[in-house]
């Protein structure tokens, strides 16, 4: 086939996007994204192929034999910078002060195409601003009817919490009734806010609040990591997916202005000691079958929304974070002289819904939040932006001790089976009180939306499922439901890939993002001289000094939580219908 | 008072009929009693149309002559020296168009399914159901049958791609959602010949290998609709749906779905969206609904009139029926006549017919004081085109004289009408039924209200503002997802060229 | 009450049902029926939760066409065609008697809460434009003299 002029051969069907990326030839998009099926509805991957009447979506044709076609023809040309002038019709001006300024897919076609107000602004015909959700904003006055976050939301998630309602210039992306979408469904994951190409759905944004803590406060402020984020924040900086830049990361911090620099791997080794212990205590008593990870709280909220059934067989360990959080509220505290009150908790955070957990009422321990602020990936690449801080050429810092040590267990947390894994191999140990013969768990790795195994343990089989997407955890749990299946440990994400494709992560139109990551996570895990959360050091002294022993008093009161049955909690959304919104 | 206005074929392709409509509507307007007769024998006359009052003869050219000839001559009872007519001539022969009931078969003729079955219905599918399927389709497909919505995709090509298609489960689905304005002949269909369109289902479903089938029908044809509800249940009752069709072990399950009021639902992919619970907005193509259609399943959408013309096909074979129409277009078509028309009926024609027969010997010209301006053929989407243009040939060749056939819809435009009324009028529909999927249509519509409500408000054109308008329109064809977006040039730019030649004020 | 009426539309939209989920529309449909010409967000929401589709779903429906409404806003509804060929047939002065009659504007409802004006595309009763919908009841051949002679039959409730 032709592309411009030059010839190519292809062996494989695949659309013109693809080819065209794939040979290095740009094709504008806006409402394509890989993670969704495409929409074909923006009108800006058009290309003009012969023989065909009118242009064609890149994103939808896929290549044939002999077929011409030409991706930046005066007539293609004509056309996206036409359409382009349409968005720009119903699109605000105020990018300066916009949370997605530089990173916007509009702001960018507009530069790229060279698009200036030539039509009057009409204003968009919604100016929704729904700031009900500690997760996610929405502010609709941006929306450029991609339908990116309506079909974000039903074929990952299943939960349609979205749909474009009305029509032609007054369609716009709607929670049911117009609801806050605090009240909905929504379960805060924040992949909407991923996909979203201009900043009509971000996270709900926190950095600001935590950089004037930085320049203004005066208590001791604490920042923690988590797995996911070191191999994404390069990202923002134009490195490619999976750049592993874990110190870069930790010197950042530090010039930005924070006390202590800890890992919320650490928490991960915590929470599998924890939950591993919860697991094989379990294994002992004979239930309650299935046991399900409890670390990602998007899956909580879903848990307790969708499927009530599933919040008493959850692990009633705390997420990472949270231990962290409250490790560094007390045990650590206490070493550096300080009352929980002096301290606050920044956890920086792929992820959305970690701002709508650390609000939960079950994780107040003595009236203080373990965890004061969630900064997603987004919002902390923002904040070294904003200061000026040359992330590229920072010298590798290592975390603060004692809570900034951890194993590789820890470090694929942030994959889909990792938590998995590294239950496993501490539970293997803890259960046989053997030596594990192969630390890695391949039957738990890959991508596939659903994976099972069946793993022996000493002389025990254990039967466990991993799954991420709500839309894949819905049809496991059903199947479950109908008694088909039967696992006795199940490991849900919210997001695709896990944490790694977290809602809060950098954005990115890399189709292979995932796996990019992923790969980096694995070879954090391999390069690690401990690779089992039960061998981390600081862990053993952490139990020997303060916790005493895993599932212990102190451990319920600062490491445990309980689940509630919110079913109802997302009804009534009716009662929104056309009442006036108070943001 | 007695007058005889000239009906012979010549006459009536100049407009006769509408001299002698008029007379009609003056004698109201008087409240003069008179009694118009058309005399095909009265004769004829060069330039302009014989009129006969009171023995004396006449010929008038135009509307005004007309309401003085009836002021003077019938009301005064003068003689109108002006008017007399130099030189009669004998009747003039031309050729008009005879209608064809091929869809209109049965109108008229049966209440039940029992007038329906002594009216030879139903044969078709015994006949059908004897052969095999790929014979079926074959045979659509050389009577070179053109599907009757619009877009005149042949319809025998799409049976075959679909019976290709390997799959459990297909479906055959009805297109009754005649939302385009101007169009009304599927509903006349309904009301007059509802098994028709349901043996034509049945048998398109035997033809593509599908079970299930779906009528989509208008919501605001809901009233129509129990006259469809009565045949089906009728046809369930004699076994000509449900299991196990008249022992031939073909299976078809038929039900029909109603529309909620959304012009782009007639568009066939945002139709099958309709059906499966959603906003209507189409999708985009390929993968064409033969392949994967509803509920992902190849499906096969025809338009009501299409599928009424399929038992006639099978019956009468497909030679018979390509003796009608055209080469490119064979066949015949239903044309719905209206607007400020005289007569505002459904009328089937042999694709082919010229525009003139259609408005003046059909449609007896506009009724009213007013002259016709234009007329807008295949609906709201389609072309406007002027009195000069009237002698186009009708069918699906007609495009590339710049005029539509689209949906049939024939809508008299009287010279009352300006530019900016109608413009304002089409536009105001598109923007109102964008579905808002894609940028150019969503956007682009809004965009040219706001340029034609300005002008509106302004009171006068601007020459500049239909650059752009021509521009947004033409870009709107090149670069939209679905036909809406891709069709508004016709109307948008036709009726630009008509300022431009002074044809519309 | 409500809950009545949602199962009786579901029960009315289930009567044949070739695939699992495509008696949707007919339920939005029926609701109309059952609760006098609009589907009340309440009923939405639960018969969403009765066929198991998210009720951005059913409210997607509701708003997107136009026979649909989720507000009772009026006692009635006129509909009436503002298409070309209802518009060059004398609609243009149906629509003009409708405003100056009733003072209200399309989309508006009058002050005693009588009627509400919508425009519409298309009723495809071409052949006897100009044409208008009350409530579901055609009205066809109209004139300035008859349109106000209807409204006035429905202000005296001569017409329900």
């Amino acid at each position: 086939m032709t592309i411009n002029g030059r010839e190519y051969e292809f062996d494989k069907p695949m659309t013109v996007l693809d080819t065209a990326r794939k040979v290095g030839i740009y094709i504008p998009t806006l409402c394509y994204h890989p993670r969704i099926t495409q929409n074909g509805s923006c009108r800006m991957c058009l290309v003009e192929i012969e023989g065909q009447r009118l242009l064609q979506t890149a994103c939808t044709t896929y290549i044939r034999d002999g077929m011409k076609l030409w991706t930046h023809s005066e007539r293609v040309k004509a056309a996206v910078r036409h359409n382009l002038e349409l968005l720009r019709m119903i699109h605000p001006d105020d990018c300066q002060t916009c949370e997605v300024n530089g990173r916007c897919e509009l702001q960018d076609l507009l530069q790229r195409f060279g698009v200036e107000r030539t039509i009057d602004y009409y204003g968009n015909a919604v100016d929704i601003l729904d700031e009900s959700s500690p997760a996610i904003r929405r502010d609709l006055e941006k929306c450029v009817k991609c339908f990116r976050c309506v079909k974000a939301c039903e074929e990952i998630q299943d939960l349609s919490v979205y749909a474009m309602i009305k029509r032609g210039h007054y369609e716009y992306p709607a929670t049911a009734f117009d609801a806050p979408v605090y009240n909905t469904v929504c379960v805060g994951c924040g992949q909407c806010s991923f996909v979203c190409p201009v900043g009509a759905i971000t996270e709900k944004p926190d950095w600001r609040k935590v950089l004037e803590l930085l320049e203004d406060g005066d208590k001791v402020v604490i920042v923690q990591t988590a797995p996911a984020t070191r191999v994404a924040i390069a990202e923002e900086f134009g490195a490619e997916p999976g750049t592993i830049s874990t110190g870069k990361m930790v010197a950042a911090l530090r010039r930005l202005g924070f006390d202590y620099v800890f890992d919320t791997n650490f928490g991960a080794d915590l929470t599998i000691v924890e939950e591993g212990n919860e697991f094989v205590e379990r294994v002992n008593k004979g239930g309650p079958f299935p046991m399900f990870t409890s670390c990602c709280p998007a899956w909580v909220n879903y848990a307790e929304k969708v499927f009530p059934w599933v919040t008493k067989h959850l692990s009633s360990a705390r997420s990472p974070h949270m231990m962290l959080g409250a490790i560094a509220k007390t045990y650590f505290a206490d070493k550096i002289g300080k009352k929980p009150e002096d301290i606050v908790v920044v956890s920086i955070m792929p992820c959305t819904a970690k701002k709508d957990e650390i609000l939960r009422d079950q994780l107040i321990i003595d009236g203080w939040q373990p965890v004061d602020y969630v900064l997603t990936t987004r919002e902390l690449g923002k904040l070294i932006r904003l200061k000026g801080i040359p992330f590229m050429s920072l010298p590798e810092e290592d975390y603060d001790h004692p809570l900034g040590v951890s194993t590789g267990a820890a470090a694929i947390f942030g994959v889909t089976g990792g938590v998995m894994e590294a239950a496993l191999r501490t539970a293997y140990e803890v259960i046989t009180g053997e030596t594990l013969p192969k630390v890695e768990f391949d039957e738990v790795r890959g991508l596939d939306g659903v994976r099972d195994a069946t793993i022996k343990i000493g002389d025990k089989e254990v039967k466990i499922a991993v799954v991420h997407g709500l839309k894949n955890t819905e049809m496991l749990l059903k199947k479950m439901e109908r008694g088909e299946v039967f696992y006795h440990f199940v490991e849900v994400m919210a997001c695709p890939g896990g944490c790694i494709g977290g809602g809060g992560q950098p954005k990115s139109l890399d189709p292979d993002v995932i796996r990019k990551r992923a790969e980096a996570i694995y070879e954090i895990d391999e390069m690690m001289e401990l690779r089992k959360s039960h061998e981390n050091p600081a862990i053993k002294q952490l139990y020997k000094e303060f916790l005493k022993k895993p599932l212990g008093e102190l451990s319920e009161k600062l490491l445990h939580t309980h689940y509630r049955d919110r079913s109802k909690e997302y009804l009534n959304l009716w009662k929104y219908y056309e009442k006036e919104r108070v943001s | 008072m007695k007058i005889k206005v000239a009906a012979d074929p010549k006459s009536v392709l100049e407009g006769s009929l509408e001299i002698a409509n008029y007379f009609g509507y003056l004698s109201g307007v008087h409240h003069v009693q008179v009694d118009v007769e058309r005399d095909a024998n009265l004769g004829s006359c060069v330039g302009g149309i014989l009129v006969d009052v009171g023995g004396e003869k006449y010929r008038v050219k135009d509307k005004k002559e007309a309401a003085r000839l009836f002021v003077q001559g019938v009301i005064l009872r003068k003689k109108v020296e002006d008017l007399v007519v130099k030189k009669v001539l004998p009747p003039e022969e031309a050729r008009i168009t005879q209608e064809v009931p091929i869809v209109k078969r049965n109108f008229g003729k049966y209440r039940d399914i029992d007038g329906y079955i002594s009216l030879g219905g139903y044969e078709a599918l015994k006949k059908a159901l004897k052969m095999k399927p790929e014979k079926v389709v074959e045979e659509v497909k050389n009577s070179g049958l053109r599907g009757r919505g619009g877009a005149g995709f042949p319809t025998g090509l799409k049976w075959e791609s679909a019976l290709k298609e390997k799959s459990s489960e297909k479906f055959v689905v009805c297109n009754a959602d005649e939302g385009e304005p101007g169009t009304f002949k599927d509903r006349v269909i309904i009301e007059e010949d509802p098994h028709a369109l349901i043996e034509g289902m049945i048998i398109s479903a035997y033809a593509v290998g599908a079970s299930k089938g779906y009528i989509y029908i208008r919501g605001e044809y809901s009233d129509v609709a129990e006259n469809l509800k009565k045949a089906i249940s009728e046809a369930y009752d004699k076994g000509f749906l449900g299991e196990d069709i008249l022992g031939s072990g073909f299976d078809f399950e038929l039900v029909l779905r109603f529309g909620g009021g959304s012009y782009i639902a007639g568009e066939e992919t945002a139709l099958l969206e309709s059906i499966e619970g959603r906003a209507a907005r189409s999708r985009f193509k390929p993968p064409y609904p033969t392949q994967k259609g509803l509920f992902g399943k190849p499906t096969v959408v025809n338009n009501v009139e299409t599928l009424v013309k399929v038992p006639w096909i099978i019956l009468n074979g497909a030679e018979q029926y390509k003796k009608y129409g055209t080469e490119s277009s064979p066949g015949t078509k239903l044309f719905s006549i209206c607007g400020k028309a005289n007569k505002r009926v459904v009328v089937e024609l042999p694709l082919g017919v010229t525009l003139r027969e259609i408005v003046y010997a059909y449609g007896e010209g506009v009724y009213g004081e007013g002259e016709l301006a234009m007329v807008q053929t295949g609906g709201k989407a389609g072309t406007f085109v002027s009195k000069e243009k009237i002698d186009v040939k009708l069918d699906f060749d007609a495009v590339k004289e710049g005029v539509s056939l689209g949906s049939g819809a024939i809508v008299l435009i009287d010279d009352k009408s300006t530019f900016l009324d109608i413009a304002l009028n089409v536009i105001e529909f598109f923007e109102h039924e964008s579905c808002g999927k894609c940028t150019p249509c969503r956007e682009g519509m809004f965009l040219m209200k706001k340029i034609v409500s300005k002008m509106v408000e302004e009171g006068k054109i601007d020459y500049d503002a239909l650059q752009e308008i021509e521009r947004i329109v033409l870009i709107m064809k090149d670069s939209s997802l679905c036909g809406l977006g891709q069709s508004v040039h016709n109307p948008m730019i036709s009726l630009i060229r008509m300022l431009e030649r002074g044809e519309v004020a | 009450m409500v809950e009545e009426k949602v199962r009786s539309a579901l029960e009315k939209a289930r009567e044949k049902v070739l695939e699992e989920k495509d008696y949707v529309m007919e339920v939005v449909r029926y609701l109309h029926e059952e609760f006098d010409g609009y589907a009340p967000p309440e009923a939405l929401e639960l018969a969403a939760h009765l066929l198991e589709v998210p009720p951005s779903r059913l409210y997607e429906i509701a708003t997107f066409y136009s026979l649909y409404t989720l507000k009772k806003e009026a006692k009635h509804v006129i509909s009436v065609c503002a298409s070309l060929p209802c518009h060059v047939a004398g609609g243009r002065e149906i629509i003009e008697t409708l405003r100056k009659e009733l003072g209200i504007d399309f989309g508006q409802v009058t002050p005693d809460g009588m009627f509400k004006l919508e425009e519409v595309g298309c009723l495809g009763r071409c052949d006897t434009s100009p044409n208008m919908m009350i409530d579901g009841t055609l009205y066809r051949n109209l004139t300035p003299e008859k349109v106000v002679a209807i409204l006035e039959a429905y202000r005296k409730g001569v017409i329900e």
